[in-house]
């Protein structure tokens, strides 16, 4: 069989010592990306499980399947939550969703959990797009930029270079660290056009590491420019895949001149936006239950 | 999206236009909404194709007509 570089590790996640049979609101959000589908479930508004898989060729059944692996083992079934939201670029294709919101507005909002009320620019670099999101102190979106419609610079081209030099994509981001001296970056972070400019590169002569040091670094550039579009402002967050490939934030850090707070170690970054649609679904049920 | 700036920009720029992206849907759509709702009005123009580096027109010539180029100006531009 083939190897598989570009995969990640799909996995699912329930939060210890949170009993939720005791919760007074149960609710969730599905965040269906183009890449990766998310589903986590919030009790009383705090993170009790989660799950992240990809997403496969029908939104509504890879809404279904993350939602049912976040709810495997908890004892829970999807009739025990009491609201939920769907997000991301399938959020209008989650069939049990009682409502979708866009994910600029649920990852502003999940920002705000994860980190707190400080931050306020978040990059969310995910598997086909980048958003460079600025929030108040309450998560709420004050101003965005959506890069164009392109694969180049996000998560899908790591994926597509990881493959290419058959390492994994975990490794991308330190091995491309592992250059004495940092080359010029490459040319195009365009998918389609990457792959020859690498291969031309690695006939050439140049080690992987300098490979992934060029696309890397080219990529970062491309983030760069987004986020000094919209400004950055402290504190400054990334969610999303590549915020993952240390490549690309070390170098990105770099340029733009400020750092990123650390991840969270309970919280996985790409969950941000299913988060914050999860806590829209409490607002949302604990506004219904107040106007009835 | 490699890109020159071409008349038309520049002459919506003139009148407080402020180019955001050049994008399709489902996406498209989300972002009219959201920038609506801080506050912006938003025009969409036909992508011009003729402005993208040859690696980038290949693409979205994929898409025909469907890919737009998004402007947003607040609403109190003068």
């Amino acid at each position: 069989m083939k190897n598989e570089y570009w995969r990640w590790p799909e996995y699912r996640r329930t939060v210890p010592g949170k009993d939720w049979t005791e919760a007074e609101v149960v609710t969730a959000g599905v965040d269906v990306g183009a890449v990766s589908s998310k589903a986590v479930i919030m009790v009383d508004g705090e993170l009790y499980a989660y799950s992240i898989m990809r997403t496969g060729s029908s939104s509504p059944d890879s809404a279904n399947k993350a939602m049912n692996w976040a709810l495997e083992g908890t004892g829970m079934k999807l009739e025990d939550t009491q609201n939920v939201v769907g997000t991301g670029y399938g959020r209008v294709n989650v069939p049990f969703a009682n409502r979708a919101i866009t994910e600029i507005t649920c990852h502003a909002r999940g920002a705000n959990y994860i980190w707190g009320p400080t931050v306020r620019t978040i990059l969310d670099m995910g598997g086909q797009d980048c958003k460079a999101i600025r929030c108040d102190e309450n998560g709420k979106v004050t101003a965005f930029l959506m890069n164009d419609k392109c694969a180049a610079g996000t998560g899908r081209g790591i994926e597509v270079i990881a493959d290419l030099l058959s390492v994994p994509i975990e490794e991308v981001g330190p091995m491309s660290l592992r250059v004495e001296k940092e080359p010029e970056p490459v040319s195009s972070t365009c998918v389609v056009f990457a792959k020859s400019e690498a291969l031309g590169l690695l006939r050439k002569g140049w080690p992987k590491e300098t490979v992934l040091a060029a696309y890397c670094s080219a990529m970062a550039n491309r983030i760069a420019e987004l986020l000094r579009r919209v400004g950055v402002e402290r504190d400054f967050v990334i969610t999303g895949g590549i915020s993952k490939n240390v490549g690309i934030v070390k170098r990105l850090e770099d340029i733009i001149g400020i750092k990123a707070l650390p991840m969270k170690k309970e919280f996985d970054p790409i969950i941000a936006g299913a988060i914050g649609a999860g806590l829209f679904a409490k607002d949302l049920y604990e506004k219904e239950r107040k106007d009835a | 999206m490699a890109e020159r700036k071409g008349l038309r920009e520049k002459e919506l720029e003139r009148k407080g236009w402020i180019k955001q992206t050049t994008i399709g849907e489902p996406r498209l759509s989300e972002i009219v909404e959201l920038y609506k709702s801080l506050g912006y009005e938003v025009r969409l123009e036909p992508a011009k194709l003729g402005e993208l580096d040859e690696e980038c027109r290949k693409c979205y010539e994929l898409e025909g007509d469907k890919v737009k180029t998004l402007y947003v100006r607040k609403k109190n531009f003068r």
